[in-house]
């Protein structure tokens, strides 16, 4: 596509370096096919017949290449002081590039514009034309996409459909009548983050401990601060021990510390910071998103993470909370540090790590497998995540909580959700248990019809891993290629859904290896590319193995080993073999098995006390906590 | 008030330019100054952008006025009140007039070409500030031009060797101070206008050091060949003044526009060489507008390249040693801010009182 005359343009290109023209030379081509001028200098021209060039030509462009080394960027300086002593500059916009280039050395060394390592052509010819890069040219769109707005969520197996919807049918008609502790404090959390949020100079409360004696803000009316005392008095009552204790007398869980005003100060000016130079991942109109897991216990590290990840070019970030959190009733309050793996779950901290989140940034709050899933849901939706994670089998059989009581919890979660309009993806981990994955997969659909049943977008989560099921039965001696692919055919025969595999993909094949763990995720992320998914979840390069928290250059192994892998493949495809396909329809006929079993059974609550689900014999235990709370509704 | 402003240049890279105007603004300070501040390169970050060694940071009280690009203003601990976005661009967005309002730290990068800074300076002129203090970018000179007086700040970082440090030094003192009289262009006599497009024409084989037979011809003084006056506009470079001086007959006069002209020219002891010999020829040169050189700083840190790690690491050379002998050799006033700068705020403020009239706010 060529330009109007009027608006052309003459460029003069000099590479500064006896070699390196080869970026030059790719503008230069851009530039002629849009019907540019370009002059190309040759190479290592002395400054003043560079400078001679420039004053004979009077282009409106010169675009200079350099490698840097100490000394070269004195070259560099010494052309622009002569051409802006010559009145050079007055006419003619001068420009650098090279793998050195920063903007900021650009403006150290006098230059209108500096050209880094990952300048696209595209960029170039766009600064020439003095217009904005498109979307397609400029990369990843920082604007957030949804992830399950393209599907109809159709099932398309007839049988498998007539089954979930007898299932759910029967677990809506049992869940929709009882309630739990755990409901009940996700109702009065949403009444305190609404009392809390009409007062517009606090939209957070301060932690609690404080508030029995201080109000809220010195300016909230009386009438504001008692609703809110009385919620928290309520609430107190439907918490565990160590949470009550908090409410009652602000004693905090061991390990467990609140900010202080320094930190909290230091904190909140760190979240405001504006990240660096963004990479590019994928482009925008590629699949699948990434998603990277944050969840070190400090706050700190949390947003140094998740800024980390967002300038590598991550889609999505997950929040990880400490897995007792799954296990205690109820939910703190305050900014609160966790010496431990796990961010712990307050409105205080969501909101700090939302506020640090650049626009475009995908922001998951699992809420899935413990007593406190529907007030994480109100959290997430409250403080404006774009997504969370319930599933009641994974919970249940994986998760250690109740069946009866997640069964009740997982329905009243997928209402809050619908209502938050909050997509939430269904995860399949039990399989990292042992089950095998087309029991895995039936409880995922049965929790998946019940949630479209009640208005939520499910996005589901099969697992790309080399699990104790193929360890044992070999489906992954020759290649990790054909299972992974056999459960996204499986399930595209059964619905129409958006499919996230996780969770981390590859994260069992993975090593104390930092290359071997960044291949792995980069080859299993590519194979998610070449089935088309939506998204996918993938760990550093050290998850693994860290024993601790997880290092930064690690997170960027994996980021750029991805973001390498997409290159590679750009719109060519990995290719499974035939086993793929006769392994999906095993899996299909396996999932309609258990779930005509599940039906068997009776409801969800039956299949998953029954092992249907994943038994014993599997490595899948019925969870305990939270055992007999479920009440009926009077 | 004409409010003058202060350039702080250097001879290269990490030579001190920074150091010397966190000094300077804080000697101002305390001195009852009210300085604004900006720069022509890009100051104030924690690592240097070639070296990847720590840099010296920049501190600002309540009151001042900073001109920085758009993306460096959240990068401070300064609370800055944005007064005005103004027209001039930079790689790192529009520059910015910003009042400090709580004291930190800034980054700068404000306008990094000559039309700019002029147009900058006399804006801030237009605000409360007892003196402008731009800080430099390597060893760029040319938008210093827009300055009323200046520092070099000179460095191990430009010639770790003491004799080479000396010697540039000496004849950077020498081409400032080529000062004479202004002469018209239309003024009576054998004049000759040389502009840059001409000299632009010569000297393109500087390695043999000899003009091209073109440059010849665009240099020829004229068909009587009587011309005694050569003003010299625009960028020289130093082939186009070996060719000039070679074509000329004494008694002849070269007449430059100011001294940047001339220390832009080429590799500044060549320059200086050149210059010296003209006397003997005959042949005066001097710089009509000559822009002031206050003082010299002198730094002895200089970046050293490892090569088996790849990485550069901090060297000093003897600090008194370097003081003293710039101190004897070279005619105008040496400081070696970090072990005793006093003098050098002393010096700055005698020329403010001298050319602005008051400067306390």
């Amino acid at each position: 596509m060529s330009i109007p005359s009027m608006t052309k343009k003459k460029v003069l290109l000099a590479p500064v370096d006896p070699v390196h023209d080869v970026g030059l030379k790719m503008i230069r081509r851009a530039l002629q096919e849009r019907g540019h001028e370009a002059i190309l200098l040759a190479p290592d021209l002395p400054v003043e017949e560079i400078l001679r060039e420039i004053a004979r030509s009077q282009p409106d462009f010169v675009f200079l290449s350099r490698t840097l080394g100490y000394g070269v960027t004195e070259t560099l300086a010494r052309i622009i002081d002569l051409a802006d002593f010559a009145g050079l500059r007055e006419k003619t916009r001068f420009a650098v590039g090279g793998m050195a280039i920063r903007p900021q050395l650009a403006a150290e060394l006098g230059f209108d514009r500096g050209f880094g390592p990952k300048t696209t052509v595209e960029e170039a010819v766009a600064y020439v034309e003095g217009r904005k890069l498109t979307e397609r040219e400029s990369g990843p769109s920082r604007a957030k996409r949804n992830l399950s707005s393209n599907y109809s969520y159709q099932f398309k197996h007839p049988v498998i459909s007539q089954v979930l919807t007898e299932l759910v049918a029967r677990t809506s008609g049992w869940a929709a009548v009882r309630t739990s502790p755990g409901v009940k404090r996700a109702l009065l959390r949403q009444k305190i983050l609404q009392v809390t949020q009409r007062d517009e100079t606090s939209p957070i409360p301060e932690p609690v401990s404080l508030m029995a004696q201080t109000p809220l803000t010195p300016e909230a009316p009386f009438s504001q601060r008692r609703e809110l005392h009385e919620l928290r008095r309520q609430y107190a009552q439907l918490a565990g021990g160590a949470i009550r204790a908090y409410y009652d007398q602000g004693d905090l869980p061991p390990k467990t510390r609140s900010l202080s005003k320094e930190e909290l100060a230091f904190l909140t000016n760190l979240a405001n910071k504006g990240k660096g130079e963004e990479r590019q991942l994928h482009l925008p109109d590629q699949r699948p998103l990434i998603f990277v897991q944050y969840g070190t216990g400090c706050p700190f590290m949390d947003i140094a993470h998740i800024k980390l990840a967002e300038a590598w070019g991550a889609d999505g970030v997950i929040h990880f909370d400490p897995s007792w959190g799954a296990r205690a009733e109820g939910l703190l309050e305050g900014n609160l540090s966790h010496e431990e793996d796990g961010s712990i779950l307050t409105p205080q901290n969501l909101a700090i790590i939302q506020s640090s989140l650049t626009r475009g940034t995908l922001w998951q709050v699992r809420a899935h497998r413990g007593l406190n899933t529907p007030e994480t849901v109100v959290l997430a939706g409250e403080l404006g995540a774009d997504l969370t994670k319930i599933n009641i089998a994974y919970g249940s059989l994986g998760g250690g909580t109740d069946p009866d009581r997640l069964v009740v919890d997982g329905y009243q979660s997928m209402k809050l959700a619908a209502a938050y309009g909050l997509p939430y993806d269904v995860v399949t981990n039990e399989e990292l248990a042992g089950v095998p994955a087309h029991k895995a997969l039936a409880g995922m659909l049965i929790s998946a019809a019940l949630g479209i049943t009640l208005g939520g977008r499910p996005i589901l989560q099969p697992l790309f891993a080399y699990s104790p099921e193929v360890m044992i039965g070999g489906q992954m001696d020759d290649n990790y290629v054909d299972f992974n692919a056999a459960k996204i055919l499986a399930l595209r025969e059964i619905i129409d859904a958006p499919l996230w595999p996780g969770a981390p993909v590859g994260f069992l094949t993975q090593s104390e290896d930092r290359v071997q763990s960044s291949l792995a995720t980069s080859l299993h992320a590519m194979l998610a590319a070449s089935m088309g998914v939506e998204a996918i979840t993938i760990a550093s390069s050290d998850e693994a193995y860290s024993g601790g928290p997880i290092s930064a250059a690690s997170r960027v192994d994996t980021l750029r080993a991805v973001a390498e892998g997409f290159r590679f493949l750009g719109a060519a495809r990995i290719q499974h073999t035939d086993r793929a396909r006769e392994w999906a329809d095993k899996m299909v006929h396996d999932i309609e098995e258990v779930l005509e079993k599940a039906l068997e059974a009776g409801s969800l609550r039956d299949a998953l006390y029954q092992g249907v689900l994943g038994s014993q014999e599997d490595g899948a235990y019925p969870g305990r906590a939270g055992r007999g709370t479920v009440r009926e509704i009077s | 008030m004409d409010v003058k402003a202060i350039g702080i240049a250097g001879t290269a890279k990490n030579t001190g330019k920074t150091t010397t105007l966190s000094w300077l603004l804080q000697s101002a300070l305390e001195d009852g100054f009210l300085p604004a501040v900006t720069s022509i390169g890009y100051d104030g970050e924690a690592v240097d952008n070639v070296t990847g060694l720590p840099k010296p940071r920049l501190a600002v009280a309540p009151g001042m006025l900073v001109a920085t690009a758009e993306r460096c203003l959240s990068l401070g601990s300064a609370q800055l009140k944005i007064l005005e976005r103004s027209s001039l661009d930079t790689p790192l967005g529009p520059v910015f007039l910003a009042l400090v309002h709580s004291p930190g730290l800034v980054v700068l990068a404000g306008p990094n070409k000559t039309s700019d800074l002029k147009v900058l300076l006399q804006r801030i002129r237009e605000e409360k500030a007892s003196v402008i203090l731009v800080d430099g970018a390597f060893g760029r000179l040319a938008p210093m031009q827009a300055t009323d007086g200046l520092i070099m700040a000179q460095g191990a970082a430009r010639f770790s060797e003491v004799s080479r440090l000396v010697a540039q030094t000496v004849a950077l003192a020498g081409l400032f101070s080529l000062t004479g009289p202004a002469v018209s262009e239309n003024a009576e006599g054998n004049r000759r206008v040389i502009s840059a497009a001409s000299l632009l024409e010569v000297g393109v084989t500087p390695d043999r050091g000899m003009p091209s037979e073109k440059g010849e011809d665009a240099l020829v003084p004229g068909p009587d060949n009587r011309s005694s006056d050569f003003l010299v506009n625009g960028m020289l470079t130093l082939a186009a003044l070996q060719s000039l001086v070679l074509q000329i007959k004494a008694p002849a006069r070269i007449i430059l526009e100011n001294t940047i002209q001339l220390l832009l020219s080429g590799d500044v002891e060549a320059v200086w060489r050149l210059v010296s010999s003209l006397a003997e020829k005959g042949i005066e040169i001097w710089a009509q507008h000559p822009l002031p050189l206050l003082a010299f700083t002198i730094n002895p840190f200089y970046p050293e390249w490892i090569e088996g790690s790849r990485i550069f690491r901090e060297r000093y050379l003897q600090a008194e040693a370097l003081e003293a002998a710039l101190a004897t050799t070279v005619p105008f006033p040496v400081f070696d801010v970090k072990r005793n700068g006093t003098g050098l705020w002393q010096l700055v403020k005698a020329f403010l009182l001298k050319t602005q009239g008051m400067g306390q706010y």
